[in-house]
């Protein structure tokens, strides 16, 4: 299925593969090592260049699933290459903006852990509202615009909007499941009253019921 | 279990451990809250299924209150820097397991399911004696503190 920025990437999708014949999964290794050159040019104290750089690895990480969708190219193996690719460089980050006092250590492990944990669900709940890397730049812009410790506020947005995707995640599985039984258990008990069959009596009314009745 | 025995061993729990303060309502909301946030979420499945009529067993857990909500209670309580969501919770679900119904103990990452510990005492006697006795130790705890 197409993506919104596949539209916007169209052209460098082309040119990627087309005319440098770069598979998804090389895209996705050009990521990983740019995003990795982010995090050591933050930690020897280039904090600008290293949002650059972190900026061209995640749209080279848009494009590796643009080619692979276009082109036809999806496999579960690239899917999980990409996964601990972003994992690795966003814990790279994370960290380098700890070294560098941007960011405590307890909140970068911390925001770290809750993108995890949403990385465990969201193939199952297929929800991930991709509160990652990307948070990382509006850190910038609080620190720069407003003076205040932007990327630790960052790291608590991160942190928090996981670790309620996490939740909700968990919990969107678990309707769905109850959602089929219950289905499945309304059709069983249609078809057994069309065919005749006595149906077992119902249970006493709940306190609850009782008092809403 | 029901509300009662929750509130009743939330309240013996700060009482015993003498807390104070945001303690409190954190202990109150994972010891006895969660049920309020959890039980509504399947309230418009319920009525599909059953109406107004009871269902007695109804599956109306959602992963909120089981065991897999450790995942995320853990880094809530260090985030937080006090232990008490991470404990107070755990009583919660050691109550619930004690009760028959169906738990699905790690959904959405295993379809096991259990129907909870000491099976063969009734769910009315278990309640009933939690009740007694943590009503009687927050009395004596009352007396102590006196």
């Amino acid at each position: 299925m197409a993506n919104n920025s596949d539209g916007i990437l169209r052209i460098p999708i082309r040119i990627a593969h087309e005319k440098l014949g770069l598979s998804p999964n090389q895209l996705s290794t050009i990521g990983f090592i740019i995003g990795t050159g982010a995090a050591f040019v933050i930690v020897i104290g280039n904090l600008v260049g290293g949002l650059v750089l972190l900026a061209i690895s995640q749209i080279i990480d848009g494009l590796d699933g643009g080619v692979a969708r276009r082109y036809r190219l999806q496999s579960a193996k690239g899917q999980m290459l990409e996964t601990i690719y972003d994992r690795l460089n966003e814990l790279m980050i994370f960290l380098a903006l700890a070294y560098v006092g941007h960011v405590t250590y307890f909140m970068a492990v911390l925001a770290f852990v809750a993108i995890i944990l949403v990385t465990i669900v969201e193939p199952l709940s297929k929800f991930d509202p991709g509160f990652k890397r990307f948070m990382i730049y509006f850190g910038y812009l609080a620190t720069v615009v407003f003076h205040v410790q932007g990327f630790q506020m960052a790291m608590h947005v991160i942190f928090f909007a996981n670790l309620i995707a996490f939740i909700v995640g968990t919990i969107m599985v678990d309707y769905r499941l109850q959602k089929d039984i219950d289905t499945q258990a309304i059709i069983r008990r249609e078809r057994e009253i069309t065919m005749g069959i006595p149906q077992p009596p119902d249970d006493p009314p709940s306190f609850l019921s009782k008092l809403f009745s | 279990m029901t509300i009662l025995p929750h509130l009743l061993v939330t309240t013996l729990g700060v009482q015993a451990l003498g807390l104070e303060g945001k303690d409190i309502v954190l202990a109150y909301s994972f010891g006895y809250g969660i049920d309020l946030v959890d039980h509504p979420i399947k309230l418009p499945l319920y009525l599909k299924k059953n109406g107004r009529k009871n269902e007695k067993h109804y599956h109306w857990r959602t992963p909120l209150q089981e065991p897999v909500a450790l995942m995320w209670i853990i880094p809530l309580s260090v985030y937080l820097g006090t232990y008490v969501p991470a404990l107070f919770f755990i009583s919660h679900f050691v109550l619930d397991y004690m009760v028959s119904y169906e738990k699905r103990p790690f959904y959405p990452f295993s379809t096991y399911s259990t129907e909870g510990i000491l099976r063969k005492y009734s769910d009315t006697q278990k309640e009933i004696w939690t009740c007694i006795m943590c009503a009687a130790l927050i009395a004596v705890l009352v007396l102590v503190k006196r």
